[in-house]
């Protein structure tokens, strides 16, 4: 079964073509990782899944229904979410209120306009729930951007897992993390794929060989190859997409430490 | 019901009055696309057009006053820009709005005080007096001369951004809020050209109107909300679009003065809500930086 | 179940500043008077503030900066006018009538508006807000066009004589704190604080599966019903509805009020700026006819040297003045007209 497909995915702004004609099958349950160097189109492709684009031609299907031209929200509705690379929280809020601006709203809250907030019994206890899941929990009256950028990255998380997502769309999570801070958000992001599809843009090679239950390459705006970990490592077309950038690690020459 | 010939005369006044107003449109326009800056005292500046040619004609005549009143009013952005808006680049968009609101305050209330409260004309030079027999109707040979002096300045000011190195920057500008990094050192002297050049635009558009508008401190209002309506209905940052969209406001509004005269400039409003609410940016608008 | 109680001091802080604010507008006629002004300068203050503080639902709590809320405001005024030339004559009809024409055109410019921001915004809300200033002046049979309508009626409610100064200042200062309370309940209430994460981040918001657009448009309907309700106070006031009640100058003014107060940071700061903005405007007219240049000139000060509010600056100047003299005086900022929003529950 699978979660999302597209169906001949473009976009184009001007003579920029940042997605150009992407066809596939995201399997649900899975972890699908989408890797590719810099201005391949991950982003713009995420931006194009979620509704923030529209395609120029092409279609997205979620579930099985077609949501190409279904605004922002409702696709979040749907259960479709994700993060940012460039993070994107609440900077102003504290932590307890990022959370609950996103937990309310499937109590029924967000159109109460003569009671505190932070009194509803439900609310209060799934919003605790999620800021232990994102391990946030000595942090809840901090502010947003008194956070150190790993915490940033957890609470952007957060974010997204308080709107309960069947499926979410993680864009480089592991960007600006030190290498042991890497490892761990890695294997988080196991953990969440035991029980929601997850789709994993991101750079840390070794990570993502080591997670991903399939991996897609995009160069160019074109899906260049797709496959488990070892059938991309072994592909020559990726290689040599690899080769002409250098300046990301080597699918092969990480899997030999790996 | 009117007859015909007051139909395609009333239809040619709308074309020119919607020339001139797009003249004005498209300086605001670039204004607020080159620097996201919505300059409430564009108005100011177009009224200023007319008041400095209101004085400079009684000494050196009419053509010279042409030229010399919007050079004048070019350096008086220039002024403004270097003075103020300056100060605010990058800060909420918010507060150059309001500082644009506090200097159209100022202004007005400095023409007051230098011109006084009340309303004065400009004579049509003599060269473009009295009206003219176009077989089919008779019509008035300023208008004729208004019409096809903003053609002509639109047409001028389009070569110029399509066509010199200081237009492909301009362009640049506008449409992409990363190329302005790229203008680097430039891009202080490019603001300040568009500036006054907008400037210079508005107070042509103010002096060739003035014959048929009476002079008076409140005028720039009269140019300036149809400026704000023309870039909703032509979409943010487009040239084209502009001119577009001031010829649809001004045959909008010479139709409407024969239909419903009394609301006539209200039916302005209601093109751009339709605009906005079947084309969000625009009928030539395109993705903006500004959303 | 609640988790806990609140802690004293969250739940106090408000209710003493709510408490200040009533003992300091209950003595300010005492204070006009001895010093020989008129106590319609203090209803003035307050019919304003309660405007600022409405404009503010919109500028400081969803961070929407819209430059046509005179259109709510002078909606306000005139449906009062024109409820009493058909002869509904009551205060609380009349209030009602204000509330409900502000909501009206907010509602209407809102839909136009709601799906866009930052200059956007402002551009569009500036523009058809001048719409209702020329159907005020074309609409003369209404209206009465450039004039207005003059010569309205202050309603008699519980029998009070409002045409007396200062039964009108404490009836509109009633008024006053009741809108005010509703206004603090609406900001901090999950509905609010669902404004405030609009204001820091609208496009997260919609990732959190919020239709923005709707909370937008709620947020102005709010907006401009509370300031329909105040333009319909200051048609009493002034007897009369003015086209200038509708005019952009106006919507500037309250944009700049709200600002100078330090609205954009601070709960209660829009009524500092009302107060300080119409005692500049009462004795700048009263000297000269040229005000506009000065308001002018007003607006080019607030936004080029205190654009973060009159607290900000006096604080920012009082640490200036304590480092020069080297003593350790008190801070002179005024935290109790304006305590920062977040440090409110």
């Amino acid at each position: 079964m699978s979660s999302l497909k597209t169906e001949n995915l473009s976009v184009q702004f001007g003579a920029v073509k940042p997605v150009d004609d992407v066809s596939v099958e995201i399997a649900a349950g899975r972890l699908t990782s989408i890797i590719g160097p810099n201005g391949a189109g991950k982003t713009s492709f995420f931006n194009l899944l979620t509704g923030l684009y529209q395609p120029t031609r092409g279609k997205v299907f979620f579930d099985g229904q077609d949501v190409t031209r279904m605004p922002v929200h409702q696709k979040v509705r749907a259960g479709l979410t994700r993060t940012f690379q460039i993070l994107n929280v609440f900077d102003t809020l504290t932590v307890e209120e990022n959370i609950r601006a996103a937990v309310q709203r499937r109590h029924g809250r967000s159109a109460y306009l003569f009671c505190a907030p932070d009194r509803h019994g439900p609310v209060e206890d799934e919003l605790s729930a999620v800021i232990e899941r994102v391990r946030l929990q000595e942090k809840r009256k901090v502010r947003a951007c008194d956070l150190s950028h790993g915490h940033r990255r957890h609470l952007e998380i957060g974010l997204s897992l308080a709107t309960r997502p069947k499926t979410l769309l993680l864009d480089e999570p592991m960007s600006g993390l030190g290498m042991y801070e890497s490892s761990v958000m890695g294997e988080f992001v196991r953990e969440l794929a035991q029980e929601l599809t997850v789709v994993l843009v991101e750079h840390h090679m070794s990570v993502v060989l080591s997670i991903s239950d399939t991996i897609l390459v995009l160069s160019q705006g074109r899906l260049l190859a797709s496959g488990t970990p070892a059938e991309i490592q072994a592909s020559p077309l990726v290689q040599a997409a690899y080769l002409g950038t250098g300046r990301y690690d080597l699918p092969q020459e990480r899997a030999a430490h790996a | 019901m009117p007859t015909l010939a007051e139909v395609v005369s009333q239809l040619t006044n709308g074309v020119i009055l919607g020339l001139i107003l797009a003249l004005v449109a498209t300086g605001f326009t670039m204004v607020l696309s080159v620097m996201g800056v919505i300059n409430f005292a564009h108005g100011l500046l177009f009224a200023l057009g007319a008041y400095l040619a209101l004085s400079l004609l009684k000494v050196v005549g009419y053509w010279p006053a042409l030229i010399i009143a919007p050079l004048l009013v070019g350096l008086i952005g220039i002024l403004l820009e270097q003075a103020f808006i300056r100060r605010l680049y990058g800060k909420d968009p918010l507060f150059v709005l309001l500082l644009t609101f506090g200097i159209a305050m100022m202004g007005e209330d400095l023409i007051q005080m230098i011109w006084g409260k009340l309303a004065f004309s400009i004579a049509a030079p003599d060269l473009a007096k009295g009206s003219i027999d176009l077989g089919f109707m008779i019509y008035s040979k300023y208008r004729l001369f208004m019409g096809g002096f903003a053609l002509a300045a639109i047409f001028s000011v389009w070569l110029f951004l399509a066509k010199t190195p200081f237009g492909a920057m301009i362009r640049a500008g506008s449409h992409d809020s990363e190329m302005v990094g790229i203008l680097g050192k430039n891009l202080p002297f490019i603001r300040a050209l568009v500036f006054g050049l907008a400037a210079a635009m508005a107070a042509l558009a103010g002096i060739i109107a003035a014959p048929l508008w009476s002079v008076r401190p409140q005028m720039g209002l009269d140019a300036l909300l149809p400026a704000f309506l023309i870039v909703v209905i032509g979409g943010m940052g487009s040239f084209w679009g502009s001119v577009l969209g001031g010829l649809l406001v001004g045959i909008t509004n010479s139709l409407a003065v024969m239909f419903v005269p009394r609301f006539s400039d209200l039916m302005m409003y209601v093109l751009a809500a339709a605009v906005l609410l079947y084309r969000p940016r625009g009928l030539l608008g395109t993705r903006s930086v500004l959303e | 179940m609640t988790r806990q109680t609140a802690p004293i001091s969250a739940l106090s802080r408000p209710t003493i500043t709510f408490g200040l604010l009533l003992g300091m507008f209950v003595v300010l006629p005492a204070v006009l008077q001895a010093l020989g002004i008129s106590f319609s300068l203090g209803t003035e203050i307050l019919i304003i503030a309660l405007f600022a503080m409405s404009y503010n639902i919109l500028l400081g709590t969803t961070g929407l900066a819209s430059f046509g809320h005179a259109a709510f405001f002078g909606s306000g005024a005139y449906a009062v006018g024109i409820a009493q030339n058909y002869g509904i004559d009551g205060a609380a009809t009349g209030l009602a009538v204000a509330f409900a024409a502000g909501l009206c055109a907010a509602l209407l410019v809102g839909l136009l508006v709601m799906k866009k921001r930052g200059i956007y915004f402002g551009l569009l809300t500036l523009a058809f807000g001048q719409m209702f200033y020329i159907v005020a002046l074309r609409w003369d049979g209404l209206t009465g066009g450039e004039t207005g309508l003059t010569g309205l009626r202050r309603p008699a409610p519980f029998g009070l004589n409002l045409n007396d100064q200062l039964t009108f200042y404490y009836f509109i200062l009633a008024i006053f704190m009741v809108a005010l309370w509703v206004i603090w309940r609406i900001t901090h209430s999950p509905f609010g604080s669902l404004l405030a994460a609009i204001k820091s981040n609208e496009l997260r918001t919609q990732y959190l599966g919020y239709d923005t657009a709707r909370y937008k448009l709620a947020a102005m309907a709010i907006s401009g019903a509370l300031s329909g309700l105040a333009g319909g106070l200051y048609a009493w006031f002034q007897y009369a509805a003015y086209p200038q009640n509708l005019f952009w100058i106006e919507s500037g003014n309250i944009v700049i009020l709200t600002l100078l107060g330090g609205g954009l940071s601070s709960f209660f700061g829009p009524i500092l700026g009302a107060a300080v903005f119409v005692g500049a405007q009462d004795l700048i007219s009263s000297y000269t006819e040229h005000w506009m240049f000065f308001f002018g000139l007003i607006f080019i000060l607030v936004v080029t040297a205190f654009p973060n509010g009159l607290p900000e600056a006096l604080a920012r100047f009082a640490s200036v003045l304590r480092r020069s003299s080297g003593s350790a005086s008190e801070p002179a900022s005024s935290a109790h007209v304006a305590p920062a929003r977040g440090t409110a529950p």
